[in-house]
């Protein structure tokens, strides 16, 4: 016998503390109230009969000390936690991983989930496992890992806390070595899983109608038209009539009901009507959906505001032109020459052309010469090289949302040395050229180091994404962020977080940036003094296939037998020293041990 | 204190007068009283005749019958004698048990039977004893000692370990007349109450025990984890009085005033047994005659 929680001396020594301990207090027993009689003659002929009737009897008298005995030394050997390989075996340990994707919320046939089934399976397998094996679990999201740990009251709370999200399902990175791997799981997600894993797999076929796709475009050739993309997926087995509704804020835009057949896909394209703005919903309805949470996707338009442009230039019809088109644009076009810094407009598009004091209003300044306050752009000589395309670019900075830098082609940009820190970033560059420049300081500024005539941006599909998005980071009103459901970080400091309806959220801040978790389709907003943030969240696509087993494994995994008890030897230790305080109760009351 | 007022009324006392104490054997007295004896002598009562012989007081000679029968012929009497009557009182410590305690009652009873004693002129002792003989109170006769009796058993008090056998040893050593002996006792004697009352029997006296019994000797209010002290030996028992075992000592108790009765059944000894609660004018006007102690 081994103990786990003291050495065999202190075992020893506390046995020896307990038993003289209990023998103290068993002869230090309360004395007994006095009473005067007579004669003691016939009490003694009467306890003589008594206690002399039988061996039995006369050991009775001891009985009460056995019984304490043995209860102080039951509850001392427990302390030490013993472990008696004979009883017990030999621990064993396993890492068992739950797979915590979205698809383990499908409803089953018991009205169950898919995820109460294997929540239930590993309740089973730690439950037949005996007292000293150890387990390690972990969860496919990220979020929850536990040590090797026999203590079941952390098994449970780790298993509490798991639960599916529409994070993408990774294996955890959690130190496997020789020891026995166990996925739970349904067999959806794609994991790399070691040699030696075992699956118990909880699938059970189900009926899944998702929206696949949900966008709302500017219609082509109509800038304040807009169409809605919608694709539903059947991943049934079996063709499934779906009820599509369209919500405009509310309104009802768009219903139908069409017919997908299984595992098919239908796309519809919806023009909406008018200039909607706010959130746009779409939603699929149909018998027997197993997955609620890929029902539902959401888009955000933002309301429009007139916004006043100055355009200081020498002549740049490209620039005048789409800035002209834009219908919220009031554009001004001035001389460099005739620059004052003191016109009536909400942001400043500088070409080629930067004034030596900061404009108090934010510009966007496409090949600035060096000018001191663009970050001490002035200290270096400004250098011209030859490029030949973006090679990196930061695609969550607002200015860069959906504005694609693949195969851009630059054929001439300022090379400008600037002190980057916590406000002033590089959002693109070539090599160690900085193409594109922010600074977040008020007032802002996004300098381009680079000419719409010397690259092929102006034609990119992209360009005037770009714009739309500059205008809007400078007014403070980001695009809305689309991001997927789980954990969203927003660039924005110390940001609280509120869904679109006003209810609050609980959120991380990080350096620069707020975390928050989006846990079903909708639109949340970030805010951080005047500065907001909106993001649409949305299942990602490809996550609600329930029907896309790539794993199999068995229904059911028994953990090896060969122990004779099931959990650890301490709490039969304590159970008996229970069980003995009870006797002792029991034979107190019945005035057999007194 | 023990005295006349507190003991009887005077309603009592007349019963009490009316009463004898009885004994199964006729026993020599000393003094000319209302018992007969064996010797014939100058009684009241007529028994015999005999033949005149020299001597004899020819006052005494039946000269009626001489006128008849032409023959000196001699009336005899009766000789009526006082009758020794000697009270042991058990004084130990446990008589000092119950309500009342059982040597008050004892003193109570044993006036009574002092007063019958001494309004018939037997000759009274009075013996306390323990675990040796104490003060006597030595023979009285006629109700004027009566006060004496009272003044002497209100001093008495309980004290020391019971011993009868050492007790009557000493009583028996002293060679008193013959009489009847009365042991008011508990018996609780832990050298057995079975010395004590050979001693007197193999002396000729006419025993009669009167065995007091208090209710909290015969049925103990115990409850709980109890360390039971011996009142005379100082001796210290730890019990866990439960019902059970409270009954068990009812029958154990029951089972010991049995043993007394049987013994006295057995080598004819009176004996009554009574409780202090009851009272004490009952146990003298009716268990005492029931028992054929008294008439």
């Amino acid at each position: 016998m081994t103990f786990l929680a003291l050495t065999p001396l202190q075992v020893a020594l506390l046995c020896g503390l307990t038993t003289a301990v209990v023998l103290t207090l068993f002869f230090l027993k309360l004395r007994h109230p006095r009473i005067v009689v007579g004669s003691l003659l016939l009490w003694e002929r009467l306890l003589q009969d008594k206690q002399h009737r039988s061996l039995l009897e006369r050991l009775r008298r001891l009985l009460s000390l056995l019984l304490a005995l043995t209860i102080a030394l039951l509850i001392a050997l427990a302390l030490a936690r013993p472990e008696a390989v004979a009883i017990t075996g030999e621990p064993r340990e396993a890492v068992i991983v739950l797979d915590t994707s979205i698809t383990m919320a499908a409803r089953t046939a018991d009205s169950q989930s898919r995820w109460d089934h294997a929540r239930a399976a590993v309740a089973r397998l730690i439950d037949d496992a005996g007292g000293a094996d150890r387990f390690l679990v972990a969860d496919t999201s990220g979020r929850v890992a536990t040590a090797m740990t026999a203590d079941r009251a952390r098994l449970d709370a780790a298993l509490d806390r798991m639960m599916p999200s529409a994070t993408r399902p990774v294996f955890p990175q959690v130190d496997v070595g020789g020891r026995e791997v166990i996925v739970v799981s349904d067999g959806i997600a794609t994991l790399d899983l070691p040699r030696n894993a075992r699956v118990l797999s909880v699938f059970e076929l189900a009926d899944n109608v998702a929206v696949a796709d949900f966008k709302v475009v500017v219609r082509a050739g109509e800038p304040s038209g807009y169409d809605v993309r919608l694709s539903v997926v059947n991943h049934s087995p079996e063709a499934k009539n779906v009820y599509l509704l369209l919500e405009d804020d509310g309104d009802v835009d768009f219903a139908e009901t069409v017919t997908v057949g299984a595992r098919d896909t239908v796309a519809r394209t919806i023009a909406l009507s008018g200039r909607p703005t706010g959130v746009i919903r779409a939603r699929v309805t149909t018998d027997g959906d197993a997955l609620a949470i890929d029902d539902e996707a959401v888009d955000y338009l933002r309301p429009p505001r007139d916004v006043g442009v100055a355009l200081v230039t020498t002549g740049n019809n490209f620039l005048e032109t789409l800035l002209a088109l834009d219908e919220r644009v009031d554009l001004h076009v001035v001389h460099p020459d005739f620059y004052t810094g003191d016109e009536s407009v909400e942001l400043y598009v500088f070409d080629e052309f930067a004034p030596l004091v900061q404009p108090a209003q934010p510009a966007l300044l496409f090949r600035p010469p060096g000018r001191s306050w663009l970050a001490g752009s002035d200290t270096v000589s400004p250098l011209r090289v030859s490029m030949t395309g973006v090679t990196s670019w930061d695609e969550t900075h607002p200015i860069l949302e959906f504005v694609s830098m693949v195969d851009l082609q630059i054929t001439d940009a300022r090379h400008l040395e600037f002190l980057t820190n916590a406000t002033t970033r590089v959002v693109a560059s070539a090599g160690q050229t900085p193409l594109i420049v922010t600074s977040s300081d008020v007032p802002k500024w996004v300098a381009v180091n680079f000419t719409l005539d010397d690259s092929d941006f102006s034609v990119r599909p992209s360009f005037p994404m770009f714009m739309q998005n500059v205008l809007a980071w400078f007014a403070g009103e980001a695009l809305p962020l689309r991001r997927s459901l789980g954990t969203v970080d927003v660039l924005l400091a110390d940001a609280t977080v509120t869904t679109f309806d006003g209810v609050d959220l609980p959120a991380r801040p990080r350096v620069g940036s707020t975390l928050f978790e989006a846990s079903a389709p909708g639109l949340y907003v970030a805010s951080a003094g005047a500065a907001r943030a909106y993001v649409v969240a949305n299942l990602p696509t490809g996550l609600s296939d329930v029907n896309g087993v790539t794993l199999t494994g068995r229904e059911n995994l028994e953990w090896p037998t060969g122990r004779w008890l099931s959990s650890e030897l301490w709490m039969y230790l304590l159970g008996l020293a229970l069980a003995l305080v009870a006797l002792e109760w029991w034979t107190y009351h019945r005035r057999i041990t007194v | 204190m023990v005295t006349e007022d507190t003991l009887f009324d005077g309603a009592f006392l007349k019963k009490l007068e009316y009463l004898h104490i009885v004994s199964k054997r006729a026993f020599a007295g000393q003094f000319r009283a209302e018992r007969r004896a064996r010797t014939r002598g100058s009684g009241l009562e007529f028994a015999d005749h005999r033949a005149y012989a020299p001597g004899d007081d020819f006052r005494r000679v039946d000269w009626r019958a001489y006128q008849r029968l032409e023959k000196l012929l001699l009336r005899l009497f009766e000789e009526e004698q006082d009758l020794p009557i000697y009270l042991f009182i058990d004084a130990s410590r446990s008589m000092a048990d119950g309500r009342p305690t059982k040597l008050a009652y004892a003193c109570q009873v044993a006036a009574a039977l002092c007063y019958i004693g001494l309004a018939h002129l037997d000759r009274v002792t009075l013996a306390p004893y323990t675990d040796h003989l104490g003060r006597e109170l030595a023979s009285q006769r006629g109700k004027g000692q009566i006060f004496k009796v009272f003044r002497f058993l209100g001093q008495l008090a309980a004290g020391g370990t019971t011993n009868a056998k050492e007790a009557f040893e000493k009583f028996c050593r002293s060679k008193r007349p013959r009489g009847i002996a009365v042991v008011i006792s508990d018996f609780l004697d832990p050298h057995g109450f079975e010395a004590g009352l050979n001693l007197l029997r193999f002396s000729h006296h006419d025993i009669f025990a009167l065995h007091i019994v208090s209710r909290t000797d015969a049925e103990p209010a115990l409850r709980g984890e109890l360390q039971l002290v011996d009142t005379e030996t100082g001796s210290m028992h730890n019990i866990t009085a439960t019902p059970s075992l409270l009954s068990a000592y009812q029958k154990v108790y029951a089972e010991f005033c049995n043993e007394i009765e049987r013994f006295c059944a057995r080598y004819q000894l009176g004996y009554v047994r009574t409780q202090t609660e009851m009272p004490f004018e009952d146990v003298i006007l009716q268990v005492f005659r029931q028992n054929r102690f008294l008439t």
